[in-house]
Parts: structure tokens; C-alpha cells; sequence
């Protein structure tokens, strides 16, 4: 699936412009951006994008709390979510994607291949469901 | 007595009288009436007043008589045979009075017995309640002294005692409390705590099945304490204690150490990954040409910033990796797993790497090899690891090998290998580089980058499952690095081919195949036992609902295409009906076109005929990983 809007929710202003630079440049995708959970949800009812992108920790609301409300609602339900992470382990990366999401990324990631390694996450995910 | 008796007198009275008054009777007519006295006549006379009179003392005998027999019947059944002996002796009627006399004496003696018998049993009763009662507010008494907070609960999610210091955890009172249900409980508590998600679904669990067993602690977000979950089975099914207790403050041993690693592990390694993520990002950036084309100066000066950059980021993540594993002795989770599956994985991660140093990964796994006892993430660290370090020291153009083996002088244990074909280790640097921040290469002449804890990682990982790890090598002619890890105690498994993927017990699960074609259910039914998964056949699909809901299966695959209620119907209705709703459903079929309407109905995965056993199982086995199959 060709991806054109992506919504990075992320608290950090330095890593929020990094990532939007990194999907524009390398991924030619528009990128919306949410300071956190709370106004992420708001931006993805008004406006959805192709793929959700959530740091999983911001204040307020976490990113697991904001992917759980996603998939609550049967209208923002279908967007794939993948989470951003500082935190790998397993248990963490299992709680993601009991939630509902369809992968995560760690950070620090490489600028120069996060569009793509979505890109990869996305048609793994498309190809599961074939 | 004295009504029934003057009306008996009267009964018993009345044949006389009748006689009496028809003499009188007869004797008047005789005298007053000229009636012809001739010796036929007084013949007729007599033979009218006998028949008359006989006929009825007949029928009023038979009256008194019919009581009795009646009276005589009941006595005979009140008390069999007593009557025929009462009455052998003397005649009937005494009979009958003595035996009723002897009924009546008898129920009036049980009749005291059984009111003794009650009164000692209310007293007991009695007492039993008073004893309960003071155990009860002595109970009460012990649990308000304890300053935790304390609620316990029955099977059903009544609320079965809780005390003071639980009422103040969650400001309400005692009496509101008490009227609360476990689940509501757990509500209230899910603000407290880290994975609110995980209490509530742990929560969920007991309430399902209280008869299981259970003992979970939920870590604080503030880290302050902790809230432990238990659910402690009593008679089987019958009844069940489910107890949250709570920790707070520096309670317990643990709750110190869980703390500290938590907040080191979660809040730190956030801290310090965060900038270097913004760092790594912007500098990544600018060398990939996003503000414009970099002069070569800039470049190389770029280029150092970039290097340090993910230098810094490997330091960062082998020292949160050395803290998690010696802060608390990090308790490893061994459970059984093939190694064949934790090489192959180790070896696609590191595919990558492997292909832009020009080295060829291949993976030696031996057919005897038991399946280990190990947690399966800290030893796909070591390969991580072990391999990163052979692809470092390999030259271009080489071959890094990754294997296996059974131990036949240790059978609990098998061996785990990495060997590489480059420069090698020279002898005494072999055991100084498993220390900390030890390499193999002198400063002056370190060409590769590395923080020097990776070995040291490694030993940790494996002397923590009771192993062991060394190396071998000669300078020039590679190195092989060794890990002894436990070996799960079953036979080994006769690996057939690379189709084997050695599941774990503890990876079985129930499937519930429908499918309308008789072949194909077979052939997946086979499948899937071929593999440890126990299968529920269902040939039609009116029936799934209901069938899902009495076995509760783990997965469900459907096939899209059936005559009557179709596969798009089915899972309509298992989505749609609370129970089914969360057990994730694998929709199988031969078009794509039902895909995404199934997926938007709630469907976990969409696989495509024909099928291969490799994509079911895969299938299977992700989402049972899910556990919410598709959220909501």
C-alpha cells in the first residue's frame, strides 16, 4: 500500500523535527505532527493518515494508552500503528503489539533508512494477511 | 375425649333404644288397636318385628363395626403386627385399645427424643455462630492492625473482608467497599499502577477461572510499591480466596531492586537515548544530503560526529545491558526453545550486517541436539553478540559459522558455537577479553570500534543459566567462540529436515478448524497435530458459535467459502457475541477479495489457499501471541 500521510506522535521537539525531515526527504511522505497522545488522537479522527507513528513514552497519555483508544475506535481502528521505542526488550515489544500495533522501531534510529524500514514494516504485515 | 365419648354412648346405645321402642311400640298397638289376634296372625306379628328389628341392628352393627375395622386398619399400619399380637391374647376390641394405647406412648417418647435432639442442636448452632463471630471480628481486628492494604475476596467477586488500610489507599469508606465487586476494584487500582492493562487482564483471568491458581505483582508507576494479585484455589472449584494486598514505600527487598532497575533501565536509558537519537538523526541527515550536497571538508568532519555518535549509542546500550543483567541478579526466564529457531533468528538479524561486510552466515545445527532450557531473548543477546564480534573480525569475503550440538559427556547441556575464519585471538588475551571493557587489540592499535562489555555480557547471560563460555583460537586462523547452555530433560529430538520448527510445550494450542470440505479440514487437522496443537473439527457454520463458546478454543481458522452461513457470517457472529469475541480468527480462502471486509470484521489474519503448512502455522502461532487477536 502506498503510503502518502504519516502522523509521528513524539514529545521530544528535536526528534520530532529529525523524523519529519528523515519521511519527507527519504520517504516523500507529508508528516502531521502531535506533541502528544492526546492531541495525536485528535489529529488522526480529523485527519487519518496512512500509518500512525507513537513514541511510547510522552506525558498525558503514553503511547500504549493512545494505541489501545486507536483501536478502540471503529473508525481510526484500520490505521497500522508502529511504535517508536528507547525500550526493546521483549516484554515491551510484546505488550505493543498485544495492543494492536504492527511493529515498533528503536531509537536511535537511522535517519537515512526509518522510511524504509516502515515501508518493510508495512508490506510484512500487508503479505501476513495475504 | 368426653364429646367422642357420650357420642360413642350414643351409637352404642341406639339399637337398644330401637328395640326398645319398638316393643314399647308393639305392646301399644296390641292393646290400643283391635288387631285380629289369631295364634297366624301373631306368627306375622312376631316375624315382622324380628325381621325389622334384625334388619336394622344389622345395619347399625355394621356402622360400629365399620369404625373399627377402619380404627383397626390404621393401627395396622402405624405399627404392623402389633394389633394380631395384642389381639391373640384377648379379645379384639381390648386388643385394639392396648396396641392404639402402646402407638400413642411410643410417638408421645420419640416426640420428647426428637425436641431434646433439636434444642441441643440450636444451641450448638448457636454457639458455632458466636464462635464464627468472634473469629470474624478477631480477624477483622488483625486485619485493621495491619497497615497494608488488604481486600480479600470470594470466587464469585464479592467483596469478603477488606480493611482500614485499603479503605484509605482508595479514600472510601468500609461500607462502600464492601459493596463493591472485584472487577470494580480493579478499576479503581489500574491509575496506581505500570501495566494497567496486565492487572486488568490478570484480574480478568481470575475472575474467569478462579479455580487456577495465581500470584502476580504489579510494579507501581511511581515506583513507590507495588500491588500483589493472588488467587488461592480452595476445594477445587468450589470456592476460591482472591487477595490484593499492597506494598508501598521501601518495603520489601525486591520492591528496592525492582525499583532501581526499573527506574535505571526505563527512565535513564530514555534519558540518554534520546539525545543521541536527536544527534544521530540530524547529523544522519545532513551526510545523506537533506540540507543540500556536503562539501568534503564538512563531510569528514560530519563523518567523525556520525562514528562517535553510534559509538556512544553501543556504550550506552551494553551498559544498561551489564546493569540490567548484575543489578539484580536479572532473573532469566528459561523456558524450553529450540536453538535451531534462536540461530536462524540471530542469523537474519544479523543478515544485514553480515551482507555490507561481505560475509556468508551459515548456520551448522546438529540432528541430536536437545532442546534447551534457556530465556530465549538473553540468549539471542549472546548470538547477537558473538556474532556482531565474528563478522567484526572476519575478512571480507569470509565465512561465519553458527551451530550446535548435543553434549554426550554432559548431557544436560548442549553446545552453542560462533566460528570465524579471521584474525584471531592471541593466547593470553583469550580469557582477559570476557572481562569488562577488555579487547583483544591494545589501545594504540584497535581497529575496530566496540565498548569492550560485549563478551562480558555474554558470560554473564550464559554463567547465569549455569553454563559456560570460552573460546578457541589461533592467531591468523579464526576463532570459535563456545556457550554451554542447559539442555530441556526430554530426549533429544530427531530434527527431520528444516521443516522441523521444535515447538515448545508450552506453544500447543487448541485450534478450532472449520472447514465445510471433509479433505481439507483433514489435511489441516494434520497439520496443525503434526506440530502439538490439539483440534476441534467443526463441518458447518451454524454450529461454530456455539461450539466456540463450549471448548473456548485459542485460535480459529475459517474457511471464507462454506454453503449455508458462510465464513463471513460466522465470523460476524463470533465477533458480534461477547464470548467468542476475543479469540482471534484465521480466515482462509482461495481469493483475496474477501480480505479486507474479513479483516474489517475483526479477523486476525487472512491466509491464501492453497495452503502451506509453514504460513498456517506461522500464522497460528502469531496470533496466539496476540492475545487480543484484533483489539476490541
Amino acid at each position: 500500500m502506498a503510503i502518502r500521510k504519516v502522523l509521528l506522535a513524539e514529545d521530544e521537539e528535536d526528534i520530532r523535527k529529525v523524523a519529519q525531515i528523515s519521511l519527507q526527504f527519504r520517504g516523500g511522505w507529508e508528516v502531521a505532527l502531535a506533541n502528544n497522545g492526546e492531541e495525536c488522537l485528535a489529529k488522526a479522527a480529523s485527519d487519518p493518515p496512512d500509518v500512525i507513528l507513537l513514541d511510547c513514552m510522552m506525558p498525558k497519555l503514553d503511547g500504549y494508552e493512545t494505541c489501545r483508544r486507536l483501536k478502540l475506535d471503529p473508525s481510526l481502528r484500520h490505521i497500522p500503528v508502529i511504535f517508536l521505542t528507547a525500550k526493546a526488550q521483549e516484554t515491551e515489544v510484546k505488550k505493543g503489539l498485544s495492543l494492536g500495533a504492527v511493529g515498533y522501531l528503536i531509537k536511535p534510529f537511522n535517519p537515512m533508512s526509518l522510511a524504509a524500514e516502515i515501508s518493510q514494516i508495512l508490506e510484512r504485515q500487508a503479505e501476513g494477511n495475504a | 375425649m368426653t364429646e367422642f365419648g357420650s357420642k360413642l354412648r350414643s351409637r352404642i346405645w341406639q339399637p337398644f333404644l330401637f328395640l326398645m321402642g319398638v316393643a314399647v311400640l308393639a305392646s301399644v298397638c296390641f292393646t290400643v288397636l283391635p288387631l285380629p289376634l289369631t295364634p297366624l296372625s301373631l306368627w306375622i306379628y312376631t316375624a315382622l318385628f324380628v325381621g325389622v328389628t334384625g334388619v336394622v341392628a344389622l345395619l347399625m352393627t355394621r356402622r360400629l363395626v365399620s369404625s373399627i375395622q377402619n380404627l383397626a386398619q390404621l393401627t395396622e399400619e402405624a405399627s404392623p403386627g402389633s394389633l394380631q399380637r395384642a389381639s391373640s391374647h384377648s379379645d379384639e376390641l381390648d386388643g385394639l385399645a392396648r396396641t392404639i394405647s402402646e402407638i400413642t406412648t411410643e410417638m408421645r417418647t420419640k416426640e420428647q427424643t426428637w425436641m431434646g435432639d433439636l434444642e441441643k442442636r440450636n444451641q450448638a448452632v448457636q454457639q458455632l455462630s458466636r464462635n464464627l463471630q468472634e473469629q470474624a471480628a478477631s480477624f477483622e481486628t488483625v486485619l485493621n492492625a495491619v497497615d497494608s492494604p488488604v481486600c480479600l475476596f470470594e470466587a464469585n467477586g464479592n467483596v469478603l473482608q477488606v480493611n482500614q488500610g485499603f479503605c484509605r489507599f482508595l479514600k472510601v469508606s468500609p461500607e462502600a467497599l464492601r459493596s463493591r465487586r472485584l472487577l470494580a476494584v480493579i478499576a479503581d487500582l489500574r491509575q496506581f499502577v505500570e501495566s494497567p492493562e496486565e492487572l486488568t487482564a490478570a484480574a480478568e483471568a481470575i475472575f474467569r477461572k478462579p479455580s487456577a491458581p495465581s500470584d502476580t505483582v504489579f510494579p507501581f508507576q511511581n515506583r513507590n510499591g507495588n500491588l500483589r494479585l493472588y488467587c488461592v484455589p480452595i476445594f477445587g472449584e468450589l470456592s476460591s480466596l482472591i487477595g490484593i494486598t499492597i506494598a508501598s514505600g521501601e518495603g520489601t527487598d525486591t520492591s528496592a531492586v525492582e525499583r532501581l532497575k526499573g527506574e535505571f533501565t526505563s527512565t535513564v536509558s530514555h534519558e540518554l537515548r534520546t539525545p543521541l537519537t536527536a544527534i544521530k538523526g540530524a547529523v544522519g541527515l545532513i551526510l545523506g544530503g537533506a540540507g543540500g550536497p556536503v562539501p568534503g571538508a564538512i563531510r569528514d568532519l560530519l563523518e567523525i560526529a556520525s562514528h562517535n555518535t553510534d559509538r556512544l549509542i553501543q556504550l550506552v546500550n551494553d551498559i544498561l545491558e551489564i546493569f540490567r543483567l548484575e543489578a539484580g541478579r536479572l532473573p532469566l526466564k528459561p523456558a524450553p526453545v529450540s536453538i535451531e529457531e534462536l540461530i536462524n533468528k540471530a542469523r537474519d538479524k544479523a543478515a544485514k550486517d553480515a551482507v555490507a561486510a561481505r560475509i556468508r552466515l551459515e548456520t551448522r545445527v546438529a540432528p541430536g541436539v536437545p532442546t534447551a532450557l534457556v530465556d530465549a531473548e538473553q540468549v539471542g543477546v549472546v548470538l547477537e553478540k558473538l556474532i556482531s564480534n565474528a563478522i567484526k573480525f572476519s575478512n571480507a569475503g569470509g565465512i561465519v559459522r553458527i551451530g550446535a550440538d548435543p553434549m554426550p559427556d554432559a548431557p544436560k547441556f548442549l553446545l552453542l558455537w560462533v566460528q570465524d575464519f579471521g584474525q584471531g585471538i592471541p593466547r593470553e588475551a583469550q580469557e582477559r577479553i570476557f572481562e569488562k571493557f577488555e579487547q583483544a587489540e591494545g589501545v594504540l592499535t584497535r581497529q575496530h570500534q566496540g565498548s569492550g562489555l560485549g563478551l562480558s555480557i555474554c558470560r554473564g547471560i550464559v554463567e547465569g543459566h549455569g553454563g559456560r563460555i570460552w573460546v578457541k583460537s589461533e592467531p591468523g586462523k579464526g576463532a570459535t567462540f563456545y556457550a554451554s547452555l542447559p539442555a530441556a530433560q526430554s530426549a533429544p529430538r530427531q530434527a527431520e529436515a528444516e521443516t522441523r520448527t521444535g515447538r515448545s510445550s508450552a506453544a500447543r494450542h487448541l485450534v478450532m478448524v472449520v472447514d465445510d470440505d471433509t479433505d481439507t479440514r483433514s489435511v489441516i487437522a494434520r497439520m496443525l497435530q503434526s506440530e502439538g496443537h490439539f483440534v476441534v473439527e467443526v463441518s458447518n457454520g451454524s454450529q461454530v458459535a456455539e461450539l466456540a463458546m463450549r471448548h473456548r478454543p485459542e485460535v480459529i481458522t475459517l474457511d471464507m467459502i462454506m454453503p449455508g452461513v458462510d465464513g463471513l457470517e460466522v465470523l460476524r457472529r463470533l465477533k458480534g457475541n461477547e464470548k467468542t469475541r476475543s479469540i482471534p480468527v484465521v480466515c482462509i480462502s482461495i481469493s483475496d477479495d474477501l480480505s479486507p471486509l474479513a479483516l474489517e470484521l475483526g479477523a486476525a489474519q487472512f491466509i491464501r489457499k492453497p495452503l502451506e503448512a509453514k504460513k498456517l502455522l506461522d500464522a497460528i502461532e502469531r496470533v496466539c501471541q496476540t492475545p487480543a487477536g484484533q483489539a476490541g
